[in-house]
């Protein structure tokens, strides 16, 4: 489903699977309550095309994000936002969609969580119309992020991905 | 005011609970208290919040008041949080975080700038006197979301000082 709106997604979380636990997690460096560095990759795509934009969410080590489902529904969920600005220049985003959620052991009651390095795939479809060239789609992440040992307040990391759009080979 | 260890005096505050009401610790001298800091969106406060409901019911004719800090939270959130249960203890609201930021001990997560984070999910016991007797942070390798140890500790105080 092609949202017209900023887009958010809740998919089916398979927990426990390893999907979203690649160990690429950098060592905290920041004492700010960042722990979450975000950049998406360019992607190219032909009019009339449609390719997926990647999100990488890359999580200190340490720490874990609630999943985009998270277990309960006062849990702040990962939420990936685009501006759908782009959308008047012929570009149609979908839904953002999430890899599957890691359990972190918690009392009684694991729950549903992000951690390492999470890609997070928003489909975007290009128009026949569309000029070639290329857009800058301005995006946030908003989570909640805790340790072992602590949790940190909410809060949203911007992004901006490239789409570029040429005919040829690509999308 | 010394730092927040067990052995000091609590850290004064004055807040706001849900029902409008203002509450200031030092008002409870003569009572042990529970105090607990926690936010809507904790997983280990939502874990720890009927317990503590439990543990003040246990606990009510027995001199004990319960006392739940809920810190930096906005209207809905602060709202969500006291209806989630029937509480029959103060949910002070700690807008600011000045409250929750005095009990962040000095070299407890000293990676975490702002120190109102730092007692969230912090369980303390304060005894008659206004000092701290108890005091754990998070640790989610020993945590104890059935409040076990404060409860031990809190029924040792009352055998020795009823």
């Amino acid at each position: 489903v092609i949202a017209r709106a900023f887009a958010a997604a809740v998919l089916v979380v398979a927990a426990g699977c390893a999907g979203a636990r690649r160990e690429a997690a950098r060592d905290p460096s920041s004492t700010d309550g960042r722990v979450v560095h975000v950049a998406a990759v360019a992607v190219d795509v032909a009019p009339g095309g449609s390719a997926d934009l990647v999100v990488v969410l890359t999580i200190d080590r340490g720490f874990h994000i609630q999943s985009d489902a998270p277990s309960r529904p006062n849990y702040i969920p990962t939420r990936v936002r685009i501006d759908p600005r782009a959308e008047g220049d012929h570009v149609v985003l979908g839904d953002p969609r999430y890899p599957p959620a890691v359990l972190f052991a918690l009392a009684d009651e694991p729950i549903r969580t992000f951690e390492g390095e999470v890609a997070v795939r928003v489909g975007v479809r290009v128009e026949g119309g569309a000029s070639e060239g290329e857009r800058t789609l301005r995006g946030a992440v908003r989570y909640q992020a805790c340790t072992a040992t602590s949790c940190l307040f909410p809060r949203e990391e911007p992004f901006t991905a490239k789409v570029r759009v040429a005919r040829g080979p690509a999308g | 005011m010394g730092p927040p260890y067990i052995g000091d005096a609590a850290p004064e505050f004055e807040l706001v609970d849900q029902s409008g009401e203002r509450v200031r610790l030092r008002d409870l001298r003569g009572s042990y208290v529970v105090l607990h800091f926690g936010t809507s969106w904790c997983p280990f406060c939502t874990e720890e919040l009927p317990n503590l409901q439990r543990l003040a019911s246990d606990y009510a004719g027995k001199g004990v008041r319960v006392l739940l800090v809920d810190v930096k939270e906005g209207d809905a959130p602060f709202k969500e949080y006291s209806t989630r249960l029937p509480l029959s203890f103060p949910l002070l609201r700690d807008t600011s975080g000045e409250a929750a930021a005095k009990y962040a001990p000095p070299r407890a997560l000293a990676a975490i700038a702002d120190r109102a984070q730092v007692p969230i999910a912090a369980n303390l016991l304060l005894d008659k006197e206004g000092k701290i007797r108890f005091f754990t942070l998070v640790d989610t390798a020993r945590f104890d979301a059935k409040l076990v140890a404060l409860r031990r500790d809190l029924d040792a105080l009352l055998a020795e000082h009823p």
